[in-house]
């Protein structure tokens, strides 16, 4: 048994791993990790399976120790660097997409990032917090999982059992590209495209669209031209989708993310392909995305693309 | 009218039970609603059984709507093909949609007062006393249609039509975890403290979601729920009894 003792946990730090399927017919969200790329990439550099739980970390400044050696990788970010301190006060910075040994009272900072609005931070170790329906996963509205169901504050602690397995030193195949933020996004029309004029689709397809500042676990809004429904922005409530993009009555697209609820009353005029949705959480507020269309079944191929890119980010070991 | 798909990216794929959403972009009539929603599950049920037998696999979760049915699936594992096909011959044979026996529950609720602040002005509204309200709300047989929104969230509908309202106009920034809370044909039970535009005639003090119950979620789709009355001394009894992730109560009838 070790510790992780938070110093500081930056505006938005919280618990994270691949999220709870199979019950949202009990109103109990999916969760997990908003960017699942970074999540995989991580657990894999430090010997986690694909699904484990790490640190997901908005915006940075997030600085903690642990009292145990343990491997670290920082991922999500084509180009941040973790900050490392040891106890005798040595420094040394890691480059995002690699693995890094850490002794006993090492201390670890994550300076503000510019080359994400989000990291997740993978450990070679367990959380010893309890899970809920099978996760570890913060939800922040449902109040559950992680650390008392919120945000990690300064003066945290968290009890972790370090794996045993000697280190291996890694390294993602090509974490610059891989992580490069995007500018354009692919969607699916549906499951309400129906409800909107053929003219309110070419808006959303024909213009640049703005991040807002207003993004959370749950979602993302998205500020440009009003888009009007043909009757009503209400629907009888159906099931979401993690990427769906629904349309209220103002006319501003609000992207539907990890923390999303299970169901809800508004028209869904598109969802976000799942091959995108990583890198639409990597990106910073302010920043203009274009939206493209692809069918259904192109966009299942291209989830199987994606899984391809995805595993051969994980084939490089470094000797 | 003949259900229809819709995709919803390419982890998810939506049977619209109505028909409507294509074809007129409205919604059916109240009455009809129940039925869809019971359909909705039953079709859950039906499509959980073939995952079971391993019959089909890739679907990932299944959340029934108030008149349509959302497949989750990997699309690593199934195309949205192949799950229509599947679930097309399931909507062939409706004789095994059946509606399934559910549990009954009588959850104790102290109306009014600072426990329902809306009880004066929702009994004005239906020109009914108190009293009146209450006798009407706790013995009426309500279904629960949905869950949804939060955990342990249920949607409960079959509301006396005496007592039908619309929300209020002004939503409230601050409603109480457990408040019971009445709009439209339904009533609902909010699970946390949270923002609310419901009418709030009193408070539940069973949890409806504690992680350390070995079912954490109290109330389940389907399932049918009506109320007893309680007085201030035996709400906190109850609540008491709740401390420790214990359910002091059972359901009155088995599934």
């Amino acid at each position: 048994m070790a510790n992780l003792s938070i110093i500081a946990a930056g505006p938005y730090t919280t618990v994270q791993d691949s999220g709870r399927t199979g019950y949202q017919a009990f109103g109990v969200p999916e969760g997990g990790t908003m960017d699942d790329d970074a999540r995989i990439c991580g657990n894999w550099l430090v010997g986690n399976s694909a699904d484990a739980a790490g640190l997901e970390v908005y915006i940075g400044g997030l600085h903690f120790t642990v009292d145990a050696p343990l491997v670290i990788a920082l991922t999500g970010t084509p180009s941040d660097q973790l900050h490392i301190t040891s106890q005798s006060g040595a420094e040394r910075r890691i480059e995002a997409g690699q693995t890094s040994q850490l002794e006993s009272g090492d201390s670890v900072f994550l300076p503000p990032m510019r080359g994400s609005n989000l990291a997740f931070i993978a450990l070679s170790c367990v959380f010893d917090l309890p899970a809920v329906y099978g996760s570890l996963s913060t939800s922040l509205n449902a109040q559950l999982g992680g650390l008392d169901g919120r945000r990690l504050a300064a003066g945290d602690g968290i009890k972790i059992t370090p794996q045993e397995c000697p280190y291996q030193p890694r390294a993602l195949h090509d974490n610059a590209n891989f992580f490069a933020p995007a500018d354009s996004l692919s969607v699916v029309l549906g499951p309400q495209d129906y409800a909107f004029a053929a003219e309110e689709i070419d808006k959303l397809l024909s213009h640049e669209w703005t991040l807002s500042p207003k993004m959370d676990r749950m979602g993302i809004r998205l500020t440009g031209p009003s888009i009007a429904h043909k009757n009503s922005a209400d629907i009888l409530s159906d099931g979401i989708v993690k990427g769906a993009v629904q349309v209220p009555g103002d006319g501003q697209p609000i992207i539907m993310m990890a923390d999303h609820q299970t169901t809800g009353g508004y028209t869904k005029i598109a969802c976000i392909i799942s091959a995108d949705l990583g890198k639409l959480a990597r990106l910073h507020a302010h920043k203009k995305i274009s939206l493209v269309t692809v069918t259904q079944s192109e966009a299942e191929a291209l989830a199987g693309q994606h899984a391809a890119e995805l595993a051969k980010q994980q084939r490089n070991d470094v000797a | 009218m003949k259900p229809v798909w819709f995709p919803a990216g390419d982890r998810g794929l939506l049977l619209d039970l109505t028909g409507y959403g294509a074809q007129l972009g409205g919604l059916p009539p109240a009455e009809d609603r129940q039925a869809f929603t019971r359909f909705a599950r039953a079709l859950a049920q039906r499509i959980k059984g073939l995952l079971t037998a391993g019959q089909l696999n890739g679907i990932t979760d299944l959340v029934p709507g108030l008149a349509s049915l959302l497949v989750h699936y990997d699309p690593l594992q199934i195309s949205a093909a192949e799950i229509k096909k599947n679930v097309s011959i399931i909507l062939e044979a409706p004789d095994d949609l059946a509606h399934t026996p559910a549990r009954t529950w009588q959850l104790p609720v102290l109306y009014g007062a600072e426990a329902g602040p809306d009880l004066a002005e929702v009994a004005s509204r239906c020109k009914m006393s108190e009293a009146q309200v209450i006798e009407t709300h706790a013995t009426t047989m309500l279904e629960v249609g949905i869950m949804g929104f939060l955990p342990g969230l249920a949607y409960m509908t079959g509301l006396h039509p005496s007592l039908h309202l619309p929300r209020r106009t002004e939503p409230r920034t601050h409603v109480a975890g457990g408040s019971v809370a009445i709009a439209m044909d339904q009533t609902v039970i909010y699970p946390l403290d949270s923002p609310g535009g419901w009418n709030l005639i009193g408070l539940m003090p069973i949890p409806l979601f504690d992680a350390r119950r070995v079912e954490p979620v109290l109330l389940k789709a389907g399932e049918r729920v009506s109320f007893m009355p309680v007085n201030a001394g035996e709400y906190r009894k109850l609540q008491e009894a709740c401390k420790d992730g214990q359910l002091p109560i059972a359901p009155i009838q088995a599934g």
